[in-house]
């Protein structure tokens, strides 16, 4: 067994699933705050790189300022469409969010393909990261260390704030019970709008941290958003540390069996879940059981 | 006779009739173009017909139903190719294949509930896309099955263009009728009882895991004889067929057609395609457009051309009393 | 004369709120049984456990000596249990005929079957116009369910639950939003309905419970404080002290 591969490839699966964690936070926390189940947040992930190298090209400005910009431009954007079309019909059945998001997504995507093309674009990470670093013998780029670091840093902020703000009580107060929370006077109508665009602001963040990583295109965001829900179905709805174990389990089986068994890391992962879901039916994603 | 099975009996003369109609179109004179759209139309509207059983009758949203309907496909074009072209041989083995899939995902997929099953026939889905695309030996992967033969029906040649289009004239009619009886019946009223209230429906006795199991079965057994269809008017098919985005597609054409209506998705895969056609060649941004038809249709006209359909019938009905 | 329904020890908590400790209820054939308390008693989570929405942590349900624990609500209706919802859940683009044509037909087994028209089915559409006639709601077969009246819908939702010919029938505050008059109107109804079946009725108002029932159960946080009939457990004082209580508490 080839242990500096197996090694590579757990490393690998820690810097995608910094990644993949703050991607499913946000859509974890915009579905148990608000039932919402948001299927653009792949787009906005596409957006986020989009942005970056609208901002590069178009102001010439250094990957850095970029970085800081992009995130900042598709938040707007984001809470618009939020305003628009999701909050207008948050009575009706969830099917309909489903399905309004699904539409937005591919309006997003459609939206890049018309402007950007629908070719790859490849990204040097930025200087002074370009190199490598020496990990246990093997050349690791230092950039996705950095980056990896940064996501983890950014999670940890978003839990310290779910769990020692005021904010965070009242948004874990909805998550657990949204009726409830409306009756003690809690404001919920603008709560889910703010906590939707920081969900976008996230998933842009990461667009843009991973482009040097992970490549540009228009559907990059689309395996990231379904490996975000399966982090989410794993971890259970709003839970926020379960959403982060399965970030991390769904990345490290996907790196570490891609190498083994090509092609078929997903299948593998789908059997993981189906797993999961049968010892956890209805307590996973469901509403509880009461009159 | 009760009203409502009346009114069933003159929905399928009327889909007869229809039927009859679409099936002299060549012999007036329509373009061999036009014939073809309508043929993979009226595929698409098997398909769409099948999601609407499994969304608008049980409530239950599938982001993966292009699952069922390129494995019919594969299933049906490999066997023609392999084996033999008969029609109804290629036809069965599809649906043994289409089946056995969905009672063993099924068992799996139908023990969540809304949410969580969307996302699951999602990855469903890109499971069968990512088997597709690897298992080259079969599949022959991205490059796709190709070189299926023509159908044989009773030992002759169903040639491409007008004879396959009057199957698949026949196929639909068989398809819609048989649904329409479906959803009338006591097993149909069931399913929507779990839609509208799944407390309610377990309340009175109704097994939901049961039905939603069934329906699911049913959906995607439909929906492979859509699939069956489209390989051999292709002659072939690629892994794209279990595309995330078809599965987007066929969405959009129940729910632009309206949901629950059965009929609603007919019309509805109709105008997809001929729109589609539209917006290719004369839009760039043609996914974009169709996004936001998506979206608006979704906002403001959530029972689809169906429902508008429906409504006007009904003021013009009241109007004449 | 038989017990219907015994319910023995049953407990059943929400992370760390002990929601129901060891409850103990036996309702005898033939009775209207209610359960009642205070907000937050824990009658619902009972109602909830007994009828199969819910996992109870512990304990024992026993529906003429079967023991029916945890089992899953469709089958319980099969062994000749019914319930209604507090909040009022019946198919609103049905008719009311409908509504209770479908429960009738479930009732007849006929959930599987796929050729022949729902409405065809002749039993079920003698057996819910019967009920609707008995419960005086026949006038409003063909209306839309949801077009009714809060009161009327009420009565729809044990309409329904009639259909299912339940050995025991549970009601889950039948009354929640009406009006005096139309309580009165429920409250004859049961005892209507009572001749076919066991009933088992989950409410607050207090008297018109005590006006109709054959025996009581109190309870207050989670556990059972007294049982009796109506007059011993009108005059127990751990119940006037829970109510006057609770009264306190709901004036707010």
């Amino acid at each position: 067994m080839d242990w500096n591969f197996v090694f590579v490839s757990i490393l690998n699966g820690v810097v995608y699933g910094a990644f993949l964690l703050l991607t499913s936070l946000g859509l974890s926390l915009v579905f148990g705050l608000g039932r919402v189940v948001n299927f653009a947040h792949g787009a906005l992930y596409a957006m986020g790189g989009y942005a970056l190298i609208a901002v590069m090209r178009g102001a010439g400005a250094g990957y850095w300022p970029a970085l800081v910009l992009a995130p900042l431009l598709v938040v707007p954007v984001a809470i618009a469409i939020e305003r628009a079309t999701i909050y207008p019909i948050r009575h009706r059945h969830d099917i309909y969010t489903l399905l309004v998001t699904f539409g937005l997504s591919f309006m997003i995507i459609g939206g890049i393909e018309y402007l950007w093309g629908t070719g790859t674009t490849l990204l040097k990470p930025p200087p002074p990261f370009t190199g490598t670093v020496d990990i246990l013998g093997n050349q690791y780029p230092l950039y996705r260390i950095l980056a990896a670091g940064v996501s983890l840093l950014i999670s940890a902020g978003v839990f310290a704030v779910i769990q020692l703000t005021p904010i965070g009580l009242r948004i874990r107060a909805i998550t657990d019970d949204a009726g409830m929370a409306e009756a003690l006077g809690v404001n919920t109508k603008w709560l889910l709008t703010l906590v939707f665009g920081c969900a976008a602001g996230l998933a842009a963040f990461a667009g843009a941290l991973g482009a040097p990583i992970f490549a540009i295109h228009p559907e990059m965001g689309m395996n990231i958003l379904l490996d975000s829900f399966l982090a989410v179905i794993l971890g259970g709805l709003g839970n926020l540390p379960g959403t982060a174990i399965g970030a991390f389990v769904v990345a490290l089986t996907k790196s570490i069996g891609g190498g083994y068994i090509a092609d078929w890391s997903l299948a593998l992962l789908f059997a993981v879940v189906a797993v999961a879901l049968i010892f956890r039916p209805t307590g996973v994603f469901g509403r509880g059981r009461v009159a | 006779m009760k009203t409502g099975a009346r009114t069933s009996r003159a929905s399928a003369l009327a889909a007869v009739a229809a039927a009859g109609l679409l099936a002299v179109l060549p012999f007036l004179g329509a373009a061999p173009f036009t014939i073809t759209l309508l043929t993979e139309a009226l595929i698409f509207a098997i398909w769409a017909m099948s999601l609407d059983l499994l969304v608008g009758y049980t409530g239950l949203v599938t982001f993966g139903h292009a699952a069922a309907f390129g494995l019919g496909s594969y299933a049906a074009g490999y066997f023609a190719r392999e084996v033999t072209a008969d029609f109804l041989a290629s036809l069965l083995v599809a649906q043994v294949v289409v089946v056995a899939v969905a009672l063993t995902i099924g068992f799996v997929a139908t023990r969540v509930s809304g949410v969580a099953f969307a996302i699951i026939s999602l990855c469903i889905a890109q499971v069968l896309f990512q088997v597709a695309v690897a298992w080259r030996s079969v599949t022959e992967g991205m490059d796709g099955l190709v070189g299926v033969p023509l159908p044989k029906l009773l030992g002759l040649t169903v040639d491409a263009g007008t004879e396959f289009y009057l199957l698949t004239i026949l196929i639909v009619l068989a398809v819609y009728v048989g649904l329409s009886r479906l959803v009338e019946s006591p097993f149909g009223r069931t399913l929507q009882a779990i839609r509208t209230n799944e407390d309610r429906a377990a309340a009175i006795g109704i097994n939901v895991r049961l039905h939603k199991w069934l329906a699911f079965i049913l959906s995607w057994a439909i929906a492979g004889i859509g699939g069956t269809l489209m390989v051999f008017m292709k002659a072939g098919t690629t892994p794209m067929s279990l595309h995330w985005s078809e599965s987007g597609n066929v969405l959009v054409m129940a729910i632009f057609g309206g949901l629950g209506t059965l009929f609603g998705p007919l019309i509805g895969a109709v105008a997809f395609v001929f729109l589609r056609d539209e917006f290719t060649t004369r839009f760039e941004a043609w996914q974009f457009a169709f996004g936001l038809v998506f979206v608006v249709v979704v906002l403001a006209f959530p029972t689809g051309l169906a429902g508008i359909i429906t409504h006007v019938w009904r003021s013009l009905w009241r109007a004449r009393s | 004369m038989a017990s219907a329904l015994v319910v023995r020890g049953l407990s059943k908590s929400f992370g760390a709120l002990r929601a129901v400790d060891g409850v103990g209820l036996e309702i005898r054939d033939g009775h209207v049984h209610s359960l009642i308390g205070p907000n937050g008693a824990g009658k619902t989570t009972v109602f909830n456990c007994v009828s199969g929405f819910l996992r109870p942590a512990g304990g024992q349900v026993l529906l003429r000596g079967l023991d029916v624990t945890a089992w899953a609500p469709h089958r319980l209706v099969a062994v000749g249990l019914a319930r209604t919802f507090q909040i009022t859940k019946v198919f609103g683009g049905l008719t009311v005929i409908e509504n209770v044509a479908l429960a009738a037909r479930s009732r007849l087994g006929k959930n599987l079957q796929m050729w022949r028209h729902a409405r065809g089915v002749a039993e079920a559409e003698a057996a819910a116009e019967e009920i609707l006639a008995m419960l005086g709601l026949g006038e409003h077969a063909a209306t839309s369910a949801e077009h009714l009246a809060h009161g009327d819908q009420r009565i729809l939702e044990i309409a329904i639950a009639l259909a299912l010919r339940p050995q025991l029938l549970m009601l889950d505050e039948p009354t929640a939003g009406m009006s005096a008059g139309e309580t009165e109107r429920i409250g004859e109804l049961i005892r209507r309905i009572v001749k076919r079946t066991t009933v088992l009725l989950v409410e607050h108002d207090m008297e018109m419970v005590l006006g109709i029932s054959d025996a009581i159960t109190v309870m207050t946080q989670g556990r059972v404080i007294a049982t009796g009939t109506p007059d011993a457990v009108s005059r127990d004082p751990q119940v006037q002290e829970a109510y006057l209580g609770a009264v306190e508490a709901r004036s707010f």
